[in-house]
């Protein structure tokens, strides 16, 4: 059998010493997230609930040898989990859409709270696009956003991640809000 | 907004630029300044304003959409993601329903054709090349060879079109986990019953070396009258993460509310004992219905899974048997080795158990006390049952202790020892302007100097430096100088020569019973080793990892245990205690502060004295061993900084000695004179105590003060003082540092034990917080442009100087060794900083701001506060040398490495922090007096 590409020693030096191998990391944590968030979703059916901030931290103690890491290998897994939890949604999202893209479906707003279920795929999708413009903008914005939404950081923890200061994730988030709204009604 | 056109990229770049600087402005400013702002960038339009106004509503709308998380909000995408049953399975087997779908696996009712039976076919996800095909055959293979009635067989088991699976029986009946939600828990025989089954399952796999890993309620199954248990060895073939090698350590296997502390730290050496806590976590919630660990969030839960004791099942169900109660607990020990040893042997225990019956369990109230007493002196656990009474009696003893002082030395007496009978107290003490160590018997009044000045540097105030011998015969000092290898010395109780014992001990405690001896060295790790009583044979005990430090030890009265404070010197320590058989140590406490000179009055009950989350203290804690929550004892504002018992095996009554401490801490001030030296004045402040300056401009400065409590920054302008800033939560830590434009000012607060830099306006107001990923150490030094600060910061490898921009952005690692106190010259192109120590000296170093090594005359410095700051013309600084409490400032040229003394200071107090003014002319420094007693307590009825 072939050697496994990466093991948990190597996971937490690529995560550490190379900032560029989000590549490599995300389909490992993408999966982990997936797996992860099947669990909840089935004790979600005996009366339990899905916490996004706890899967990305359970997957985090999964992925990373804990006697190993410090508090940074931490900061930088939840920036490559936010990542993987918007393509994990984005990736469920394509399998369960049918029409084009674009194809006049109803257009997502930020003020929805309810969203038919039948609508989410298409509701995403849309959410995704304007996410690309504004990477293509202001990329941190986006990163904030995949943090506070995908992932469900707080702003602490997406400081951390991102390596920026709390006040500096607490204006991004409210610009990124705003810009994602003009985004979507372009 | 929207256009008839999409926007092209640079379009939207230039529109969206706009509305952000726009957002930057809103935001930036104050709330309460907003409305003004706005009206100001409209400039009277109305229209304009109107949209600045809507905007800013905007930025400040959360959105509902993003009021739950996605994979919250989406949560139904991530449903319904089940695989087909694969082709050429569905040739031999038919599906009837699809039992359940879980993380691993969905799971199929079908019929085989073949047999002519209904299965059960178990189909993992096929998560990419997350599973090795040949690892899971091969796992399974050994799976499959276990026949035992109450383990649920393999039929079959394989791969097909890509999809691992495995065929199991279908019982028709339901899962433990299905019953305890529908009925609850059932009665204790049914309860009985059912544990019987799954460790007689469990002893029959473990012999055979199959350890299931997860064990739940979930992969329990009720059939007939029988409990068998599914999925063995499964869960480490199947829940082996993407791509990792599932023999590579490291990788938690299990679920998290079931799964035993080493699981959890993923040791390497993961036995069948493993499945023993998870029989004790399951045996709990069959007895109680509810998990004996419960948290909203994960790391909660295996924190508590790692370190707490449950809640006493008593509590939750009374009718449970205590000697049920205990077969649980013993399962739920968190070290392996203190658990039932096998699964044979709780077989044995509950068939024991069941001969009892039913009956007899629904004992009277009284006959129950009976046996819960009778139980303490047997299992640790039962003794639970009786804290309040315990915790009652010590209250109460503690609150008729009778107090009385048993020195009044001027200057500082410390480190009180008390012999094992109780009858001699032993004490350093400063009164002859150095430290001497002095012996007295209780209630003569007379005092021994059983050093006499021969011996410098007797105290180290971060560790213990004198004790009794366990026969009370001697008392042991550590006479090595501070910078080299420990020693220990003895001499006689009764005063006579010193005598070397030891060459490389810190701290030595004899064991209750007087035949071994426990001590550290002061080698990286603190090791710490027992060994006979006259230090020979020593074996190592434990020692933690470098630079982490391990002080004070004591034993438990039992022998059994040593508990000593662990942490980073001074102020980040806790009590652990570690076995005196060796193993993984146990933290008893969770102050993260200065916790020292732990003591245990009997088998329950530990002292210590420790500074409380705000800063304030040292104060006397007392925490019952078992069930660990700590209590502030002392009352008033006298601190505690030792404390020390006499042995509770004389029979005689208890007896303690504490140091008592009034500190006054004052700042004073001292001319930079030419030739002259000049004597130092007291500064007037308003308040009892005031510390750490820094000079704003030659005629304000900021200090920490307090009025009593924790410390606030306060600043004095022209003469007059004025509190600026106190922290809500959390204590302040290191000096406020006021940028060279003094428009903010930067201090380190503590808070859960994380120090963080906030930084604020020269009023107080507009407080945020600076690089929050650093937990910072000690005081911030501005770069002359105000561009930057350089700070400490604990890294995972110990502390380290770091750069931060002002204005936010990830912190910049200048050093990568050991390093602290960075100060920014004020020429801008070099930091000063405390290197590496070396034993107890530290090198004073410098690097530039881009992290290259700057060279500078070497100096050794002084460890503690600060031990130098820059005169203006940046190339000479102002050093605090001289030994401990005979410290004076020196004038240093850091390329010359000339040096001159600038003040005669009196021996005996402590220099602690310090600045020179901007204009180079002063010095402000922070003097500690201590003014400390020592103090006998006798407690009542002990």
């Amino acid at each position: 059998m072939a050697e496994t590409p990466l093991d948990p020693s190597d996971f937490l030096v690529t995560l550490r010493e190379r900032r560029d191998a989000l590549d490599e990391l995300l389909p490992v944590v993408y999966n982990e997230l997936r797996a992860i968030a099947h669990r909840h979703l089935a004790a979600h059916d005996r009366g339990g609930t899905l916490q996004t901030t706890g899967l990305v931290h359970e997957a985090y103690l999964k992925l990373v040898d804990q006697s190993r890491a410090g508090w940074n290998d931490r900061a930088h897994f939840f920036a490559v989990a936010s990542r993987a939890m918007r393509h994990v949604l984005i990736d469920r999202a394509r399998g369960r859409t049918r029409q084009k893209r674009g194809g006049g479906g109803p257009r997502i707003s930020l003020d929805v709270d309810q969203i038919p279920v039948d609508d989410q795929p298409e509701a995403l999708l849309q959410l995704d696009e304007a996410l690309v413009k504004l990477a293509e903008v202001e990329p941190r914005l986006a990163r904030v956003v995949e943090c506070r939404f995908f992932a469900g950081l707080t702003e602490d923890e997406t400081a951390e991640g991102l390596g920026v200061t709390a006040r500096t994730v607490q204006r991004d988030w409210a610009k990124a809000r705003v810009l994602l709204r003009r985004a979507l009604e372009e | 907004m929207s256009d008839d056109k999409p926007l092209s990229q640079s379009d939207r770049k230039e529109r969206w630029a706009d509305l952000t600087s726009l957002v930057d402005i809103l935001l930036d400013t104050p709330a309460d300044r907003r409305s003004a702002r706005i009206a100001e960038l409209s400039g009277g339009n109305l229209g304009r304003r109107a949209e600045l106004e809507a905007l800013l509503a905007e930025c400040e709308h959360e959105p509902a959409l993003f009021a739950r998380p996605a994979a919250d909000r989406f949560a139904q995408l991530l449903e319904d993601d089940t695989p087909h049953l694969p082709n050429s399975l569905a040739e031999r087997y038919e599906v009837i329903d699809v039992v359940s779908r879980g993380e691993m696996a969905v799971v199929y009712r079908a019929r085989d054709r073949k047999h002519d039976r209904d299965v059960a076919v178990k189909v993992l996800h096929p998560l990419g090349a997350r599973v090795s095909v040949d690892r899971f055959l091969r796992e399974i293979e050994i799976v499959a060879r276990l026949r035992h009635p109450l383990i649920v067989p393999l039929y079959d088991s394989g791969e097909a079109d890509g999809y691992l699976f495995y065929v199991m029986p279908y019982e028709s009946g339901q899962s433990l986990q299905q019953r305890l939600a529908r009925d609850g828990p059932p009665s204790i025989p049914e309860a009985i019953r059912i544990l019987r089954d799954l460790c007689d399952a469990l002893a029959y796999a473990h012999e055979r070396g199959i350890v299931h890993r997860d064990i739940k309620p979930a992969n329990v199954l009720l059939t007939g009258d029988h409990a068998v248990v599914a999925d063995f060895g499964v869960a480490r073939v199947a829940s082996t993460p993407a791509r990792l090698t599932a023999t590579t350590p490291g990788l938690m296997i299990g679920t998290p509310a079931y799964m035993a502390p080493e699981q959890i730290t993923a040791d390497q050496h993961i036995d069948h004992r493993a499945d023993i806590y998870a029989v004790g976590v399951l045996a709990y919630e069959l007895l109680t219905g509810r998990l004996p660990f419960e948290a909203e969030q994960l790391d909660a839960l295996l924190h508590a899974h790692l370190l707490e004791p449950p809640t006493p099942i008593s509590t939750r169900r009374p009718d449970v048997p205590p000697a049920l109660v205990e077969w649980v607990m013993r399962c739920l020990e968190k070290h392996p080795d203190d658990r039932c040893q096998t699964a044979q042997e709780l077989v044995r225990r509950l068939d024991a158990l069941s001969i009892t019956s039913p009956r007899r369990w629904r004992v009277p109230v009284a006959a129950a006390a009976v046996i819960v007493l009778a139980i303490v002196a047997a299992g640790a656990w039962m003794a639970r049952g009786s804290r309040p009474t315990r915790e009652a009696m010590w209250r109460a003893s503690w609150s008729n202790a009778r107090i009385e002082r048993l020195t009044d030395f001027p200057g500082d007496e410390v480190d009180a020892a008390i012999s094992p009978d109780g009858q001699f107290a032993a004490f350093l003490a400063d009164r002859d302007s150095v430290f001497n160590a002095f012996v007295t018997q209780i209630g003569t009044g007379q005092f021994v100097n059983l050093t006499t000045g021969t011996r410098s540097q007797l105290f180290n105030d971060d560790v213990r430096n004198v004790g009794f011998t366990g026969d009370g015969t001697h008392l042991w000092l550590r006479v090595g100088d501070i910078t080299s290898p420990a020693k220990i010395a003895v001499v006689p109780t009764l005063g006579g020569p010193l005598r070397p014992f030891h060459n490389t001990a810190v701290n030595t405690v004899w064991s209750p019973d007087g035949t071994q001896l426990a001590f550290h060295e002061a080698t990286p790790g603190d090791p710490i080793y027992i060994a006979d009583r006259d230090g020979s044979h020593p074996r190592r005990v434990f020692s933690a990892k470098p630079g982490v430090h391990c002080h004070y030890l004591t034993w438990s009265p039992d022998g059994r245990h040593l508990y000593f404070s662990m942490g980073t010197p001074p102020d980040r320590m806790d009590i652990w205690r570690v076995s005196a058989s060796g193993g993984t140590p146990e933290r008893m406490t969770t102050h993260g502060s200065r916790v020292a000179y732990p003591v245990l009055l009997d088998a329950h009950t530990l002292l210590y004295v420790a500074t409380a989350d705000d800063g304030t203290g040292p104060w006397l804690y007392s925490l019952d061993v078992d069930e660990r929550v700590a209590r502030r004892m002392s009352t008033g504002v006298e601190q505690y900084t030792s404390i020390a018992a006499s042995s509770t095996n004389t029979g005689k009554m208890r007896r303690l000695v504490a140091t008592v401490s009034n500190p006054t801490v004052q700042l004073l001030t001292v001319a930079i004179g030419g030739a002259a030296i000049d004597t130092a004045a007291r500064i007037d402040l308003p308040t009892a105590r005031a510390a750490a300056p820094r000079f704003e401009t030659d005629s304000s400065f900021v200090y920490l003060a307090s009025r009593g409590g924790a410390d606030a920054v306060w600043r004095q302008a022209r003469g007059v003082a004025a509190e600026v800033w106190k922290p809500a939560d959390g204590a302040l830590v290191g000096a406020a540092a006021t940028s060279p434009d003094g428009r903010t000012i930067c201090v380190p607060v503590r808070r859960r034990n994380r120090s963080t830099l906030h930084c604020m306006a020269p009023d107080g107001s507009n407080v945020h917080t600076l690089a929050e990923s650093l937990d910072v150490r000690g005081t911030p030094s501005w770069s002359p442009d105000g561009g930057w600060l350089a700070v400490t910061a604990a890294d995972t490898n110990g502390v380290r100087v770091f750069r931060v921009s002002s204005s936010g952005g990830a912190p910049v690692r200048l050093v990568d060794s050991v390093s602290s106190n960075p100060v920014w010259s004020p020429t801008g192109d070099f930091i000063l900083y405390s290197g590496t120590p070396q034993a107890r000296s530290v090198p004073l170093k410098a690097v530039t701001p881009q992290g290259k090594p700057y060279p500078v005359s070497s100096l050794v410095v002084d460890r503690l506060g600060d031990s130098y700051r820059f005169l203006p013309n940046g190339k000479q600084v102002v050093v605090k040398l001289g030994g401990f409490r005979r410290q004076n400032f020196w004038l240093f040229d850091l390329a010359t490495g000339e040096r001159r003394q600038l003040t005669n200071l009196p021996p005996g107090d402590l220099v602690h922090r310090f600045d020179t003014s901007p204009d180079g002319k002063r010095i402000m420094f922070e003097l500690v007096r201590a003014h400390s007693d020592i103090a006998l307590i006798e407690l009542a009825g002990r």
